[in-house]
């Protein structure tokens, strides 16, 4: 597979004081607030706080699901006001299609916008040979283990020369080691398609050995706390988990974490 | 790339993980044991009647029921194809109602709540009570019993296809959203796909329904098919004739129910089916 197998160019995100409020029975909840942010075309940031810090809402305003309370968001210089076709969105569940073999999940997208072609149809094979699923292509989803589901959702996100990822916490449910072998498949296909990734998740380890960036948020309502820039280099081997800097990253932002859940706790 | 290749085998083996299809138990051992149910009862039937020397009337042999179901075939099978024509042209009627009202309560949440009491209480009405009302509106034909046909078979196709719609996932209609599917792209792309193994479980039992629904109308009013030579052979105590037609009831009951069956294999992949096993 050629190096440059990247197609366009990542696109670039803008937030600005953005906030998201729900209408329950006691009021109006702030799930949001303040939030402002700014991601470079193809960088790799990580959303890393506690649960209820509003990382999953950020990602759905981002991909236009939901639309913002207040604040704008632009992706490069259009303002998001609905769902984009240049967004890949990798869910906490795979959210494959059961009844549809592998090869027509990742071929859904193409599909729907009325171009199945023999091209899409190569490029939906390189994607599952990137992720190491070339055999795999026309089995059902019930036969393969939850990681492989997960690489067929990328390949999936990523068919239709997405300039942008927004990923939901996509290795939550997989055990620790193929956790951190699908952390390193992920870098290798962001390395290898151009995008710009918003990656959610609650494990500090996983933000730090993926990231460019670390965005700590705080809990009720999610803001964004500190920005922490991730200065490993590329491409991170599994080595990189036991290096002082590594640690050191993990250790400091494991202590910003606990100190502003402390803050949630008693305000 | 070299990580990557190495990342395949060693995550997952998935032919070991669940049976794969076609690993499934040899098919001597699945159909050995209910035929040989049938077989034991027929025979402790035969015994017992000829040992206690029950009268006839009261219940023949089954070798005599089948001798009577042979002898005079052509009879039955003449009642057989009305009441059959009957039983599936209502419960094809009942297939298209049901999903067409299920499809409209699960989108609508206005047309659920405006239809839903009128629909339960419709259900809850004994059909046989409306039957002679039917047979007053559409009169002695085929057109009477069709109808009861339908109105008993529609309602758990409509129950079904409303949980199997409501089955869709919100990240389901989230990806959709997303990928800028079309409403249309949606309902049948996602929903319909995922809500057919529920349907067809509504629509199976419908299947057993109809063959009831004929019945009941030829009962209530008519002058051909099984029901009403049932009607005629009881009425006249002819006992093995009427267990000969209560024979071929069974059987068509039975087709129905194996061409519905026949229809969901093509329909749904084996591994989304409801009860993956015999039925």
């Amino acid at each position: 597979m050629a190096e440059h197998a990247g197609v366009g160019e990542g696109a670039s995100i803008h937030l600005a004081n953005v906030a998201k409020s729900y209408h329950t029975r006691a009021g109006e909840t702030f799930a949001l607030e303040g939030v402002g942010l700014d991601v470079e075309p193809n960088e790799f940031v990580a959303l890393l706080g506690p649960s209820g810090c509003g990382k999953s809402t950020l990602l759905k305003l981002v991909s236009g699901l939901e639309p913002a309370t207040a604040g704008s968001i632009h992706v490069g210089d259009d303002l998001v006001v609905g769902p984009r076709p240049d967004v890949g969105f990798c869910f906490q569940r795979d959210n494959l299609l059961e009844w549809r073999k592998v090869i027509d999940n990742v071929l859904l997208p193409a599909e729907i916008k009325g171009r199945v072609t023999g091209e899409t149809r190569q490029r939906a094979e390189a994607l599952l040979t990137q992720v190491g699923l070339e055999r795999y292509g026309s089995h059902y989803p019930y036969q393969l283990s939850g990681g492989m589901r997960q690489r067929a959702a990328l390949c999936r996100a990523l068919l239709l020369d997405a300039t942008m990822m927004l990923m939901d916490e996509p290795f939550g449910a997989l055990d620790a080691l193929s956790r951190e072998r699908h952390q390193i498949l992920l870098q290798d296909v962001w390395m290898k398609n151009r995008i710009t990734v918003l990656f959610v998740t609650h494990d500090i380890r996983e933000a730090v050995f993926l990231a460019d960036r670390v965005v700590l948020m705080s809990p009720a309502p999610g803001r964004v706390s500190s920005i922490t820039t991730i200065q490993l280099p590329r491409p991170r081997v599994p080595q990189v988990f036991e290096t002082e800097e590594f640690l050191a990253y993990v250790s400091a932002l494991h202590r910003e974490l606990f100190a502003s859940e402390w803050e949630g706790a008693n305000p | 790339m070299t990580k990557i290749e190495t990342l395949a085998p060693s995550s997952a083996l998935p032919q070991t993980r669940r049976g794969a299809p076609g690993q499934r138990a040899p098919r001597r051992y699945t159909y050995l044991p209910p035929v040989a149910a049938v077989l034991g009862v027929l025979l402790l039937w035969e015994a017992v009647v000829r040992i206690a020397d029950i009268r006839e009337i009261v219940l023949p042999t089954p070798t005599r029921i089948l001798k009577e179901a042979i002898a005079n075939a052509p009879l039955y099978l003449e009642a057989s194809w009305v009441t059959f024509v009957e039983s599936v042209v209502g419960f094809l009627l009942a297939c298209v109602l049901g999903l067409a009202l299920g499809t409209a309560i699960a989108l609508s949440r206005v047309f659920s709540t405006t239809i839903y009491p009128i629909l339960v209480a419709s259900q809850v009405t004994p059909k046989v009570a409306i039957a002679p009302l039917v047979i007053i509106w559409f009169g002695f034909g085929a057109s009477s019993k069709i109808a009861l046909t339908t109105l008993i078979a529609f309602f758990p196709v409509v129950l079904d296809t409303v949980v199997g719609l409501n089955r869709t996932t919100r990240d389901g209609l989230n990806l959709f959203r997303i990928l800028g599917a079309s409403s249309r792209q949606t309902f049948w792309k996602l929903q319909i796909p995922g809500a057919l193994p529920m349907i067809f479980s509504g629509i199976k039992v419908a299947s057993t329904l109809a063959v009831i629904g004929a019945v009941i109308g030829e009962f209530a009013g008519s002058s051909s098919g099984l029901g009403y030579l049932l009607m005629v052979q009881s009425g006249q105590i002819q006992t093995a004739a009427a267990f000969a037609n209560i024979f071929y009831l069974t059987v068509m009951g039975m087709v129905l129910f194996g061409a519905v069956v026949l229809v969901e294999r093509l329909v749904v992949p084996r591994h989304m089916l409801i009860a993956s096993e015999g039925v």
